[in-house]
C-alpha cells in the first residue's frame, strides 16, 4: 500500500532564503539537504509507489534562486527515480506560478 | 428617481396607444383600401411573439451590457491593483543603490510583493483567457514579462547583502517592462 509523504517549506523556514548555504540562512540547499533529501531517498528511491507532496504554500514568498536550486537538486538526485513524475508532486495554492517554474527546472538537463 | 421614469414611460406608452386609436377612428374608411379584419393563429402568434420581442428585448440586452459592464470594471480594478504593487516594488528598487544591503524587512517586502503579484496574475487570466484580444493575457505578462522581472530582481537577492548597479539597473528596467505590458492590457480590456 503507497503512502504520501507531505514536506512543508514553511516548517522549516517562514521565510525561504536564497540558493546556496553560504548565502545565509534558510536557503533551498540547506532545506534539500536538512530536511528534504532524507525523506525524499525514502520515498522516492527506496520505494516505488510511495509519493512524495512538496508544499510551498504558507511562507511570505520565494526568491527564484530559491526554487530553481530546489528543481535543480530535486532532478540531479530523483530524475532517475521510477514513474518521478507521478510521485513526486508540488502544492502552491498561494502562488501556483511556482509549481511551473519547479517543472521547467527538474527537466533541465545539469552537468 | 427610478419610478418616476417608469411612471412617465406608462403615461408615454397610454397616449401613444390613445393616439393610435383616435387616429384610427378619424380615418376610418381610407378610399381605395380594404383592411382583412380575420387573421389566422400564425399569424396572430406571430404578431404576440413580436410585441413580446419587442417589450423583453430592451431588457435582455441591457442586463447583458450592464453585467459586461461590471466585469470589466472588476477587472480594471484587478490589474489597477497588481499595477500599483508592480509600483510599490519599482519604488523599493529606485531607492536601492550599489552601496545598501538588503535588509531583511527589503526582502520580505520584495518577495511577498512578487507572489501577490503572481497570483493576482494568474488569477485574473482565469477571466481574461476567455475574451477575445486579451486571450494571451498569461504568456504577455506572466510567461514574457513577470517571470523574467523576478528573476532579474531576485536571482541574486540576498539578505545582508548589496546588489551590484547592473542588477539595480536590470530589475528597474524589467519593472518599468512589466509596468507597460499591464498598461497595455488595461487599454485592451477598457475597449
Amino acid at each position: 500500500m503507497s503512502k504520501t509523504v507531505v514536506v512543508r517549506v514553511s516548517d522549516f523556514a517562514e521565510i525561504p532564503g536564497a540558493r546556496y548555504i553560504k548565502d545565509g540562512d534558510n536557503s533551498a540547499e540547506e532545506f534539500f539537504l536538512k530536511v528534504l533529501k532524507k525523506i525524499a531517498d525514502q520515498t522516492l528511491l527506496e520505494s516505488s509507489f510511495d509519493n512524495l507532496l512538496i508544499d510551498l504554500d504558507n511562507t511570505r514568498g520565494y526568491p527564484s534562486s530559491f526554487i530553481s536550486e530546489l528543481s535543480k537538486l530535486c532532478s540531479i538526485n530523483y530524475k532517475k527515480a521510477k514513474k518521478v513524475k507521478q510521485r513526486l508532486s508540488i502544492k502552491s495554492d498561494e502562488d501556483p506560478g511556482l509549481e511551473e517554474r519547479f517543472w521547467s527546472g527538474f527537466k533541465q538537463k545539469y552537468s | 428617481m427610478a419610478s418616476s421614469k417608469n411612471t412617465r414611460e406608462i403615461v408615454t406608452s397610454i397616449v401613444l396607444i390613445l393616439i393610435g386609436v383616435g387616429v384610427g377612428s378619424i380615418i376610418n374608411d381610407i378610399p381605395g383600401i380594404t383592411f382583412n379584419t380575420e387573421i389566422d393563429l400564425a399569424t396572430c402568434i406571430a404578431i404576440l411573439g413580436l410585441v413580446a420581442t419587442i417589450f423583453i428585448m430592451p431588457f435582455v440586452v441591457e442586463r447583458k451590457l450592464n453585467q459586461q459592464d461590471n466585469i470589466n470594471k472588476v477587472v480594471l480594478i484587478d490589474i489597477d491593483s497588481i499595477y500599483s504593487d508592480v509600483l510599490k516594488l519599482k519604488q523599493i528598487y529606485v531607492e536601492l543603490t550599489p552601496r545598501t544591503s538588503i535588509s531583511q524587512k527589503k526582502y520580505v517586502e520584495i518577495i511577498a510583493l512578487f507572489k501577490t503579484i503572481s497570483s493576482g496574475i494568474l488569477a485574473l487570466n482565469t477571466e481574461l483567457e476567455k475574451r477575445q484580444k486579451l486571450e494571451n493575457f498569461k504568456n504577455d505578462v506572466y510567461d514574457n514579462s513577470y517571470t523574467p522581472t523576478k528573476e532579474s530582481c531576485t536571482e541574486t537577492l540576498v539578505i545582508k547583502k548589496k546588489l551590484d548597479e547592473k542588477t539595480i539597473l536590470d530589475a528597474n528596467e524589467s519593472l518599468n517592462g512589466l509596468c507597460s505590458s499591464l498598461r497595455t492590457y488595461r487599454y485592451e480590456a477598457y475597449s
